[in-house]
């Protein structure tokens, strides 16, 4: 790896967590200036009060939470799974989350970049007027018309009861379709996906590079393809972070188990611990998405190996 | 322009909703009416009634109250905040850019959603809380298109021309730069934060808990009843949702309207 | 370089709500070093790119006909009616016409290094592509020390490198015709003499090499001919030595 490769990614690693440490810190704070103590919500007799605030650290200065948080020590669950391990909670919800996000931001991907490299003009108005509708508005559409479609079939005697029936109570490959498509289509996420790609990309034909390339009678689209590189990391990083957000929302309205479904619940219940774990764990995603970015842009752009 | 009208017509509706709101006198206790739930809509009520007999054309007007006004608090937030840290960072450049850019970007470490749900369960989840929350969360992206743009903008000739033709820094800034070349922008990016609280509050009330709860009304929480009460007429069940749908819609239509305009008198 | 032609004939380009370039007639020799001159906006580059089939050849926006002819007969016909016009653009561009951008630095990929641009030019032409017949193009283009440039990104070029990177690609494309446009902007007088050098080379080793321009003073050092352009018509042709004061108003 040359020089100037590896400082301009020693200083994107350092600007990328420094930020997440920052905003951490900016976390802990607010947790701390918050109106109240967190304690109240669980007794108000002094002696356990007392006790409490003691194990679960709620009197430690500043940088010693902030190293806490920072470092994987979230004590155990207040009022979720009382007792429970935090790390042990979040960690399993991950995975339970995974393939969903995993499964929502490969389709954005694909989708996405494939719908904005085609020349023709396509129909404008089908994708935005989906897509306008919030994550919890079409999940609920969606359930709602094929639960009554289903149930007016059965009535029928046009259809066997489905194995999927009725969402989202039932785990099925159903639902968790459904769940991926909703969590990639709703709030304007893919349709804004696909504009900026849409854009991006014609910037870079129009650009004097392959211009060029066309006057020489060359073929452009590795050219494309790789000047869309920086591009679409970090245009993908950004939608991943807004994944992490929508999964709180799918998983509530699908009845799935994982991790936003598990910080919702904590947030209802004021389990701090597990609020906290939450938000550092989504930071660390987010940070770990933004510093792939921008792995990917300086190995694919040799112009911003100059500028870390 | 024709083809933008239904989205301004749409944006006025709820802003007209939201004023009827307020002097329209509809009471949400009174309205009960458990002998007329489920009732299709009529003259009396145009979009049927709910599993408690209310009239949910009535409902969706007081509904505005949980968003029209926020939403906008919202917009001021990231414009406001956000514009201020990017035009910090776009004039001076340099080291103050990075650190207006660092401060802009802190609200940016976590997913929109879960920072205003963070924010939420710190404080409290009332309209105010989520207003500032949902600015916050634009706060990164606005602070750097203004910056972006101010940052361009300053390098021109006409810029330094005015500056030592005695022109003061505040009516370059504000006028010629803020005004002229930023406004469009701004209106977009104060635009998509309102839509963002839209979509949280709506969101928030649809899940429960951390939402408008009843009685009070929210298209949120009037979806959330229609999906698990088949009682209720198909209008009535469809028509908060078809609202909300085209507000948004309508929302998403003029961010496109403002940015092909921006982008016009840009060239 | 053989026995051929490059013909405009009765060029027009048009915009929305006016014509930008009328009844331009001329042609290009093999070996000659022909000035396309004019003020700025009068039309000139957009003749060059014309030529090199980068405007659209539809009915109204580009009329007339780009031709190369071989022995007196046409080989390569762009005209904007007729179905023939894709295979004329693919056998023209590169092929028959090579083209070095005004904005050197921009239309170099920046991606990639030099090196490997050139090898791709040399080997999508058919031509041998070799580390040394890359650092032969590069010689030809007027590098002394072409080894050092292979694996050099655009971004770090100086300008003047830049534009003999750019003539390096377009003679890597083999092509007996080359529009140069605006070549030598930007650089320092002495650079520009030299870089016109290379391509008064170019024409004394058969290429017909078609050089927009502003710089007169080089004109009537270097062109064989010139084409004065005003107003999107020409106005004044003749021998490059001879051309008059009255060219850029």
């Amino acid at each position: 790896m040359s020089g100037a490769l590896a400082r301009a990614l020693l200083g994107r690693t350092a600007a990328v967590f420094g930020g997440m440490v920052a905003a951490i810190t900016a976390l802990v704070v607010l947790l701390k200036a918050a109106p109240g103590d967190a304690v109240d919500l669980v007794t108000t007799d002094p002696e356990l009060r007392a006790r409490l605030v003691a194990d679960w650290g709620l009197d430690a200065p500043l940088h010693e939470a902030v190293l806490r948080a920072l470092g994987g020590q979230w004590g155990t669950s207040w009022t979720l799974r009382p007792g429970a391990q935090v790390a042990e909670l979040v960690g399993d919800a991950l995975v339970q989350s995974l393939p969903l996000w995993l499964g929502a931001w490969l389709l954005t991907l694909v989708v996405g970049v494939g719908w904005a490299a085609r020349r023709r003009a396509v129909r404008k108005w089908r994708l935005p007027a989906l897509s306008a509708a919030p994550v919890f508005l079409l999940g609920w559409g969606l359930i709602v018309a094929l639960n009554e479609g289903a149930f007016s079939a059965m009535g029928a005697g046009l259809l066997e009861r489905p194995s999927w029936f009725s969402l989202p109570d039932t785990d099925s490959w159903l639902r968790n379709a459904l769940a991926v498509g909703v969590l990639a289509v709703g709030s304007g996420g893919l349709r804004s996906f696909i504009d900026s790609v849409r854009s991006r990309l014609d910037v870079h034909r129009r650009s004097p590079a392959v211009e060029a390339l066309v006057a020489r009678g060359q073929p452009v689209d590795r050219l494309l393809a790789w000047l869309l590189v920086p591009d679409l990391a970090v245009l993908a990083a950004e939608r991943g972070a807004l994944l992490f957000g929508g999964l709180v929302v799918v998983e509530r309205v699908f009845a799935m188990p994982g991790a936003g479904g598990l910080f919702w619940e904590a947030c209802v219940r004021r389990d701090q611990p597990v609020v906290v774990a939450s938000g550092v764990v989504a930071a660390l995603g987010v940070a770990g998405l933004r510093w792939l970015a921008d792995v990917a842009r300086v190995v694919a752009d040799p112009r911003l190996r100059g500028s870390a | 322009m024709r083809r933008d009208v239904w989205a301004w017509a749409v944006l006025l509706a709820a802003l007209f909703a939201r004023l009827l709101s307020a002097v329209g006198g509809y009471d949400i206790v009174a309205d009960v009416d458990p002998g007329n739930a489920g009732a299709s809509p009529a003259a009396g009520a145009w979009l049927g009634t709910d599993a408690l007999g209310r009239d949910v054309a009535w409902r969706m007007v007081k509904a505005t109250d949980a968003f029209v006004v926020p939403a906008v608090w919202a917009a001021v937030v990231s414009v406001g905040l956000g514009g201020a840290l990017g035009t910090l960072g776009g004039w001076f450049g340099g080291s103050v850019e990075r650190a207006s850019g660092a401060v802009a970007g802190l609200p940016g470490a976590a997913p929109r959603f879960v920072l205003v749900l963070l924010l939420a369960t710190i404080f409290a989840p009332t309209p105010g809380v989520l207003a500032l929350g949902c600015g916050l969360a634009f706060v990164p992206q606005t602070a750097a298109e203004v910056g972006a743009r101010l940052g361009a903008m300053r390098r021109t000739d006409f810029v330094e021309a005015s500056l030592v033709h005695g022109v003061g820094v505040p009516r370059v800034l504000g006028e010629h730069l803020l005004w002229t070349g930023c406004r469009l922008l701004l209106a977009r990016l104060g635009m998509r934060a309102a839509a963002f609280f839209v979509v949280v509050e709506t969101t928030l009330a649809y899940l429960g808990e951390l939402g408008v709860q009843e009685p009070l009304p929210s298209f949120g929480n009037m979806v959330a009843s229609g999906l698990v009460d088949g009682r209720l007429h198909l209008v009535s069940r469809l028509a908060p949702a078809i609202a909300l749908w085209l507000l948004l819609a309508a929302l998403f239509h003029l961010d496109g309207v403002l940015a092909r305009q921006d982008a016009q008198e840009a060239a | 370089m053989s026995g051929r032609r490059l013909e405009v004939d009765g060029l027009r380009i048009e915009a929305p709500s006016r014509v930008l370039v009328d009844a331009v007639s001329f042609a290009v020799e093999p070996g000659e070093l022909v000035a396309l001159v004019g003020a700025s906006g009068a039309g000139k580059s957009l003749i060059g790119r014309a030529i090199v089939g980068l405007l659209p050849f539809e009915p109204g926006v580009v009329a007339g006909e780009v031709k190369v002819l071989e022995d007196g007969r046409p080989v390569v016909v762009l005209t904007a009616h007729g179905a023939g016009r894709h295979s004329a653009l693919a056998s023209l561009r590169g092929r028959t016409v090579g083209w070095i951008p005004q904005d050197a630095r921009a239309a170099l990929a920046p991606v990639y290094t030099i090196g490997r641009q050139l090898r791709d030019a040399l080997r999508h032409h058919g031509h041998a592509h070799a580390p040394a017949d890359i650092e032969g193009a590069l010689r030809r283009a007027g590098f002394p020390q072409p080894a050092s440039i292979l694996d050099r990104f655009p971004h770090t070029l100086s300008g003047g490198m830049a534009r003999r990177a750019q003539v390096a690609l377009g003679l890597a494309t083999g092509a007996p015709f080359l529009v140069a446009d605006e070549p030598t902007t930007g650089l320092d007088k002495p650079v520009q003499a030299r870089l016109v050098q290379t391509l008064r080379a170019l024409g004394d080793g058969g290429r017909g090499v078609l050089w927009i321009t502003h710089e007169l003073d080089l004109v009537r050092r270097f062109a064989d001919r010139a084409l004065v352009v005003e107003a999107g018509r020409l106005a004044w042709t003749g021998a490059g030595a001879e051309l008059p004061e009255r060219g850029l108003r």
